[in-house]
């Protein structure tokens, strides 16, 4: 095949796509969110630059000698505030330096172990478990949450490891099918950045319930993520999208999970990564 | 630049490139749900960088890198991974023989490494040179030869015999 072949294959192969239909104010409303994002994390870089800077100077001074001499006060030059828009951008936060627990090392072992094969498919009675208890707050009487796929998604860094379930939710008498996804993670990163590794979109909002803070965010597509960072620093993240994609072409209603119950999932105190059996 | 200036500008880039950055990002991705996301986050990118690049005059070559960056990066994600339980299937698997030549031709692309998928979108639905495919991938141009010819090869490889049996040979 030339050139001339493929390039037309793969014009038929992308028309497919249909590419018409699409919002230009959608693009610039992300687009100044996140370079208002940027803006708000170049910002605090400087301010937190300045405090250190400050912090030193006062330290210094106080140690240097018992007697502070007060600077003579004159008329100093003057400069008004400028703001330049900076051409690099700053990640808001830095993940932390990698520390693997005991129990971080014996997850990474197994999963690592489990690439064989599907039936070597490891924490088995742990799904099972995250998936009841799923299914006990958002579907308590059994009619809409499935998890016929017996499946695990998992990640890891250097930090640590995570682990979830996809779970497919249907409304009885309808097409459509939409999903539940729920992970435990104690990777590493910004809570934004766990958000959009988990959905594909950051979790901006703050929200506070039961006395407990949670990070939240939505997608343009009726997905919502929920972010809750538990005592011991694991994070349970709880991810609803009207569509499951890898299923159904259809999505189910905007909203068929409440928040409220979402909410009630995330802070679930069983969401807990597996641990090592004990000796 | 004003804002109001950077979105007017932005916006009319937008109108004009979506449409094939769509494109391209389907064909990287193979995915129509994915490929939106890829599209959005490149999008997000150029206009941050927007002041920068369209004063220089490269804004579709920084589109395309931010996109195959974006695009490989995905696919190095952990999180990505999904295994399958023993008891079914959540991703439909793929027919062994798709009815279609398109289908085909997806699936054989899908086969790439991310780095070769993209030299071979680049270099034949973006008709770019090997130099500007180079300079878009961050390589040298003897690597997108060679990872055009790998691609290329096992395309023909995984496609011929379906051409074959069809035209009769």
């Amino acid at each position: 095949m030339n050139d001339t072949e493929w390039t037309e294959r793969l014009e038929a192969l992308a028309d497919r796509e249909d590419s018409h239909l699409f919002d230009v104010g959608a693009d610039v409303a992300r687009g100044r969110s996140r370079l208002l994002r940027n803006r708000v994390g170049v910002a605090g870089a400087a301010v937190l630059a300045g405090a250190v800077v400050l912090g030193t100077g006062l330290a210094l001074g106080a140690g240097s000698s018992g007697r502070a001499v007060p600077a003579p006060v004159g008329e100093g030059p003057t400069a008004a505030a400028t703001y330049h828009e900076p051409e690099t951008t700053l990640s808001p936060s830095a993940p932390p330096a990698p520390t693997r627990s005991a129990r971080d090392a014996y997850l990474q072992r197994k999963l690592d172990g489990a690439w064989k094969g599907a039936g070597d498919i490891p924490f088995k009675a742990w799904r099972n478990d995250l998936y009841a208890t799923a299914r006990s707050v958002l579907d308590p009487s059994g009619t809409h949450l499935t998890y016929s796929s017996r499946g695990l998604t998992s990640g890891s860094d250097g930090h640590g490891v995570g682990l979830g379930i996809k779970l497919g939710w249907s409304e009885p008498g309808r097409s459509g099918e939409g999903m539940v996804q729920v992970t435990v993670t104690s990777e590493g990163g910004s809570d934004d950045e766990q958000c959009s590794t988990t959905g594909g979109f950051g979790c901006p909002d703050t929200v506070l319930v039961g006395g407990k803070t949670m990070k939240v965010g939505t997608g343009d597509r009726g997905e919502l993520v929920v972010l809750y960072r538990q005592p011991d620093g694991e994070r349970a993240v709880v991810l609803v999208n009207p569509l499951f994609g890898n299923n159904s072409r259809t999505p189910v209603q905007e909203g068929f999970v409440s928040r409220r119950d979402v909410y009630r999932l995330v802070q679930d105190d069983r969401l807990d990564l597996p641990r090592p059996p004990s000796r | 630049m004003r804002g109001s200036t950077r979105d007017a500008e932005f916006s009319e880039y937008v109108a004009g490139r979506r449409p094939q950055l769509r494109r391209t990002a389907y064909l990287l991705c193979g995915e129509s749900h994915r490929a939106e996301d890829l599209v959005q986050t490149t999008l997000m990118k150029v206009y941050v960088a927007w002041p920068r690049i369209h004063r220089d005059g490269n804004v579709d070559a920084y589109a395309r890198r931010v996109m195959v960056n974006a695009h490989v990066d995905e696919t190095r994600r952990p999180w990505r991974r999904e295994r399958v339980g023993v008891d079914g299937l959540d991703v439909e698997a793929r027919a062994a023989t798709p009815p279609e030549d398109r289908d085909l031709l997806m699936a054989a692309l899908a086969d790439l490494p991310p780095r070769q998928r993209a030299a071979v979108v680049l270099r034949h639905y973006w008709g770019l040179s090997v130099e500007e495919t180079a300079t878009d991938l961050g390589v040298t141009a003897g690597t997108v030869k060679s990872q055009t010819s790998h691609a290329l090869r096992r395309l023909e490889q995984v496609l011929s015999p379906h051409y074959d049996e069809r035209q009769g040979r």
